[in-house]
């Protein structure tokens, strides 16, 4: 199925999205940019502290104590110090190999590692000490070869970028290269963190326990991203340059050092460098993703098989999305295709003439919405599935085009104190809470040069998809957020953790009532008490039935 | 009226078999054409190489040949579907490996096997012609004598090898082993995503063994051609013999050899492989049958079915199926029967998963007792205290079971200092057992009589699909019934499921920490995926009581479990396991 965005649609979308505004902010809306029915923009130098009343509070920029902490939350901060000191042993080969090795001496040591391509990006990325034409074949046999192996019709010209280069393209964090911190992965059910330093290290932090296990493995190279088990207390997957570490974390264990013997390592041939790992909600099966492997890899990890779903075209897997009910994955490739699988079958639509490669997406509670966006235009789609009809025949049920519903190109506004600043621009990230009732997006690097600002947006899917502007997010000054996520377990409205270029890990409380809750306090005060004679717990209906 | 496993396998284990064979035949035309290209190779003439092949495949005798080539395949296929097994069999020495080659349905299917074999290479040297085509061929010119075509017996005795080979490795590396897919894709992705590293392991596969046929031809080379000789009265050549080292350095010959092993090979593996896809698709059960006829033929009875193991895994592949896709037939599961208002399908299924659970789990418990039987008992000595163990009641009753095996050995050596004649007798019996052990020790016969590792424990585990699959299916039920359950019916079991899971859990924990092994690690070996099943099936069980926590929450204390239980599901449910 061939699915068309095109003008018309979104001429219509952002009518509708104008209405939509219209009704709940219940103002006459000039036709202005949604940046101008934002709440004011905080000042330089306040914090973002938490959301009360629908209000983002901010406080003093001097008041740094308070910001970083919250109940108790560990609290994370990867000084500049340190995380200059990690940089300069960035490259573990250089730490051990006297430095006058030439360049061919370590291109045998990455064909014993790596083999060929391992061997063709080493000679790639000193391109300094080899003579020019040298480099100049290397990279078109690195192209080459990635091409092979990558079974598709054209050439793609991300084939051609090294590993860094790629992983810097593709991952989900601003600057991953220069970022002190490279991934970071809440644990679905507790409240339980890990992150990944730039000198390959994973950090693990739980919730009242001071103990930190410090993760490292000789394979653990360029960690691009970090996963989680689901339905499992303490095993973490890492996507690294050439394989998928599993780490066994025993939570009750007092070591601060896992030794190697708690890791599984999955390798595949051409399926490196992983960029993108995403578990199934049952946790049974984990999905990898490499921009230079035209097929995911679905592993079954106890087994240590993995089972190749491939479709020609796009030329790789640069992004996967697991929807949070489980029936579908979103799987988006280097070039303007992306492919929507539904997992009973593993079947798949695929979805094209896109405007550009799709850069982030994020599923609704329910996985009845997907909004992505793409990599050259900062304008927010939805797509909409319907359920499934028959279950004997498996249906993604996705609507026939997608629909433009939030256009964020840059603007300027005034922050409090009158000043002017730029926000918007093309998007880097964006991630629903699990209660789907608040939208975080993440710029890209705007005309100023940076990009201060998180904009969060509310949202409320039934009945139809409303986004609405709640507020900006905002560090200390200088700082710029590198990451965004949402806590998936929180009580009390949604818990968003932000990682500046600091290396500073905040949280910021979103305190709010989920609208299903509200629902269902006005069904009880309208209809009267109707459960209250029953007791709390299971056994209501179990003593009943017996 | 006919039992469920006559109507499965009328109804759709034919069907699946003979789909399964046809897209093999299919397959196999390509694959001839495709050898038939390669093997008449000639380097130095390449245009006429591709003329000459243009001709030989419009030819009706290659038409012939290929159909020839079909019915064979057709045949072979249909005597192998007999040899497949869900159960994969675990020796516990090398000697029973080999033994178990020797029983009559593996003797046959051998020999078809190499039958088979002899059969196709015959079919090549017939379609490449030249110096392969016939047995014999003049002597001379000018004479009338015929002589033995060594050419051609070389490459047919080949096949006969290839035969051979196949099937050993067909029982002794599991190769009849079907193994469920972990993601049911649909079967043309699943072949197109095995069609080619299954070409690239046969060719590596033929180039290992290719070598072993030259060194035997080698050496014993002469015993077939001599005795061919003197039975069809045909000379030996003079001109040339293939078993001396000059013979064998034919570099065409090895060319000739290596497609046609490759050929031989390489259709058999694809059709294995398209019979294993076929016949591990999801089968769908009715939940409930309102026809008569069918009365028999439902769920329940196909996870009952044990003498028919692949209807049993079918049953629960589809009940785990059912247990996380299917609302409608979850509803159908949870629903009550009219009249009466019993939930008997609920309590079907249920009483069959918990019966598999607790089936493995005493095998399991039952090895871990003998572990701590065998382990050597600490003496006590001086101000030591005993070590305590009094943990929990599982493990002091385990003590008492372990001193009661003990016992009767000490009786034994008490009484020998009494009669001379027992005396007499056990010494004789110590002798042998010296003997055997002894005899034992010697390297070749440890080879073949010595345990291999872990045996035992991978006995215990070799149908843990099964169970992995009631794990699964319970616990997605149960998390389905928290919304969907409208009667309750889940929850009155709820203790019995969460208990189950629980001691099994303990009791595998305890297994694999005492009885594992090396660990997983160094034990990668691609051919025997079904050792990681008891991994896998720590994996689910733990998965699966998270699963279950984490959809009734705290309503999980509410249940009336007993107090160890509860300590466990409290460790669960803080996520500290």
């Amino acid at each position: 199925m061939e699915h068309i965005s095109d003008a018309i649609y979104r001429e219509a979308a952002k009518v509708s999205l104008y209405k939509c505004l219209n009704r709940s902010t219940g103002q006459k809306m000039s036709a202005g940019h949604i940046f101008q029915n934002f709440p004011h923009v905080p000042d330089d130098n306040k914090v973002t502290a938490y959301e009360h009343n629908g209000d983002f509070i901010t406080v003093d920029d001097d008041m740094r104590q308070n910001t970083s902490r919250y109940s108790n939350y560990p609290e994370v901060f990867i000084t500049k110090e340190t995380a200059r000191a990690l940089r300069e042993h960035e490259n573990a080969k250089s730490a051990f190999l006297p430095h006058d090795e030439t360049v061919w001496k370590r291109a045998i040591h990455a064909w014993y590692e790596m083999g060929l391509s391992g061997t063709l990006e080493e000679i790639v990325n000193s391109s300094g000490e080899v003579p020019p034409w040298t480099c100049q074949t290397a990279k078109r046999l690195l192209t080459f070869v990635r091409f092979a192996n990558s079974l598709h019709g054209s050439l793609f010209p991300h084939l051609s970028l090294s590993n860094e280069a790629m992983i810097t393209k593709f991952s989900n964090m601003t600057n991953w290269k220069t970022s002190p911190l490279r991934a970071f992965a809440w644990h679905p059910h507790t409240t339980k963190f890990a992150y990944a330093v730039c000198d390959d290290s994973i950090h693990v932090h739980m919730q009242g326990n001071e103990l930190t296990p410090t993760l490292k493995h000789k394979l653990q190279k360029n960690v691009a991203d970090l996963a989680w088990q689901p339905h499992y207390a303490s095993v973490l997957a890492v996507a690294c340059q050439s394989c998928i570490l599993i780490w066994h974390v025993e939570p009750t264990s007092l070591a601060t050092r896992p030794s190697s013997s708690s890791v599984q390592v999955l390798q595949q041939s051409n399926h490196c460098p992983v960029t993108c790992l995403a578990w199934d909600v049952d946790g049974r099966i984990l999905l990898s993703s490499s921009p230079v492997d035209t097929a995911m890899m679905a592993w079954d990890v106890a087994m240590e098989t993995c089972i190749p779903l491939r479709r020609v075209g796009g030329g790789g897997v640069s992004l996967l999305k697991w929807s949070p009910d489980g029936s579908k994955v979103l799987a988006a490739t280097p070039s303007n295709i992306f492919r929507i699988w539904e997992t009973s079958h593993w079947s798949c639509e695929k979805w094209s003439k896109c405007t550009g490669r799709c850069k982030a997406a994020c599923w609704s509670p329910h996985g009845d919405v997907l909004l992505f966006t793409t990599e050259n235009e900062p304008v927010i789609y939805y797509l909409t599935f319907s359920g499934m009809a028959d279950e004997s025949k498996p249906l993604i049920g996705g609507s026939q085009t997608a629909v433009a519903c939030l256009d964020l190109s840059e603007v300027t506004v005034k922050t409090n104190s009158g000043d002017d600043v730029r926000v918007g621009g093309s998007i880097q990230d964006m991630v629903w809470d699990p209660t789907g009732e608040r939208l975080a997006v993440l710029f890209k690097e705007n005309s100023s040069g940076t990009n201060r600002y998180i904009a969060v947006f509310r949202t409320k899917i039934y009945p139809v998809l409303d986004i609405t502007p709640c507020g900006f997010v905002k560090g200390f000054e200088g700082e710029t957020p590198q990451h965004i996520a949402f806590q998936p377990k929180f009580d009390r409205g949604a818990l968003l953790t932000v990682i500046w270029s600091s290396g500073r890990l905040s949280y910021i409380p979103l305190n709010f009532i989920p609208n299903d809750m509200v629902e269902y306090h006005k069904f009880q005060e309208n209809f009267g008490p109707v459960h209250m004679q029953v007791s709390p717990g299971l056994y209501s209906r179990f003593t009943d039935y017996s | 009226m006919e039992t469920l496993a006559e109507w499965f396998t009328r109804e759709v284990f034919r069907w699946r078999t003979g789909a399964a064979i046809t897209w093999t035949v299919i397959m196999l035309c390509p694959l001839t054409t495709m050898y038939l290209l390669l093997a008449s190779f000639h380097p130095s003439h390449p245009f006429q190489w591709i003329t000459d092949f243009l001709f030989a495949v419009i030819s009706l005798h290659f038409i012939m040949s290929l159909t020839f080539l079909s019915l064979i395949s057709v045949l072979f296929h249909v005597i192998s579907s007999r040899t497949f097994t869900v159960v994969p069999y675990i020796s516990l020495t090398r000697l029973a490996a080999f033994l178990q080659l020797c029983k009559a349905q593996c003797l046959t299917y051998g020999t078809v096997c190499a039958v088979t074999g002899g059969i196709i290479a015959w079919t090549c040297t017939c379609m490449l012609g030249g110096r392969y085509a016939n047995l014999s061929f003049r002597c001379d010119e000018s004479s009338d004598a015929y002589c033995l075509n060594e050419y051609h017996l070389f490459l047919v005795l080949y096949g006969i090898y290839t035969g051979l080979f196949y099937f050993t490795r067909h029982y002794l590396q599991q190769q009849n082993y079907m193994q469920f897919p972990a993601l049911q894709q649909a079967k043309v992705f699943q072949v197109r995503s095995q069609i080619v590293p299954l070409l690239y392991s046969t060719l590596g596969y033929v180039l290992w063994q290719i070598k072993f046929f030259y060194i035997l031809y080698y050496f014993f080379g002469y015993i077939p051609r001599n005795w061919m000789s003197k039975n069809s009265s045909l000379k030996l050549s003079t001109v040339y013999s293939l078993d001396t080292l000059y013979g064998l350095l034919d570099v065409v010959l090895l060319w000739q050899t290596f497609w046609c092993g490759v050929f031989i090979q390489y259709p058999w593996s694809l059709g294995a492989t398209l019979f294993k896809i076929y016949n591990t698709e999801h089968f769908e059960f009715p939940v409930t049958s309102m026809f008569d006829s069918f009365k028999n033929k439902c769920l329940v009875d196909a996870l009952n079915e044990k003498p028919m193991s692949l209807l049993q895994y079918l049953g629960f592949h589809d009940l785990c199926h059912l247990s996380k896709h299917s609302f409608a037939r979850r509803k159908e599961l949870f629903s009550l029967s009219q009249p009466g208002g019993h939930p008997h399908n609920w309590n079907k299924v249920l009483s069959v998963c918990l019966s598999v659970i607790i089936e493995l789990n005493d095998k399991v418990q039952e090895a871990n007792w003998l572990v701590l039987s065998s382990a050597p008992i600490r003496q006590p000595s001086g101000d030591k205290p005993h070590p305590s163990h009094n943990r929990d009641g599982q493990t002091s009753s385990l003590h008492i079971r372990s001193f009661h095996q003990l016992a009767p050995i000490t009786t034994i050596g008490d009484e020998t200092g009494k009669t001379v004649g027992q005396s007499h007798q056990k010494q004789a019996v110590t002798f042998k057992t010296k003997l055997i052990s002894n005899f034992k020790k010697r390297p070749i016969i440890s080879y073949f009589l010595g345990e291999l590792p872990e045996a035992r424990s991978r006995q215990i585990y070799v149908g843990a699909q099964i169970q992995i699959w009631a794990v699964e299916a319970l616990s997605s039920l149960t998390a389905a019934s928290y919304q969907e359950d409208s009667y309750g019916v889940v929850q009155m079991s709820l203790p019995k499921i969460i208990t189950a899971m629980l001691s099994l859990q303990e009791n595998i924990d305890r297994h694999l920490k005492t009885a594992g092994g090396p660990g997983r690690k160094g034990q990668k070996d691609q051919t025997a995926n079904y050792l990681a099943l008891r991994y896998l099936l720590q994996n689910t069980l733990k998965s699966s009581i998270y699963r279950i926590i984490d959809s009734f929450g705290k309503c999980i204390i509410d249940l009336r479990l007993p107090a160890d239980v509860e300590k466990k599901i409290k460790s669960f449910m803080d996520y500290k396991e």
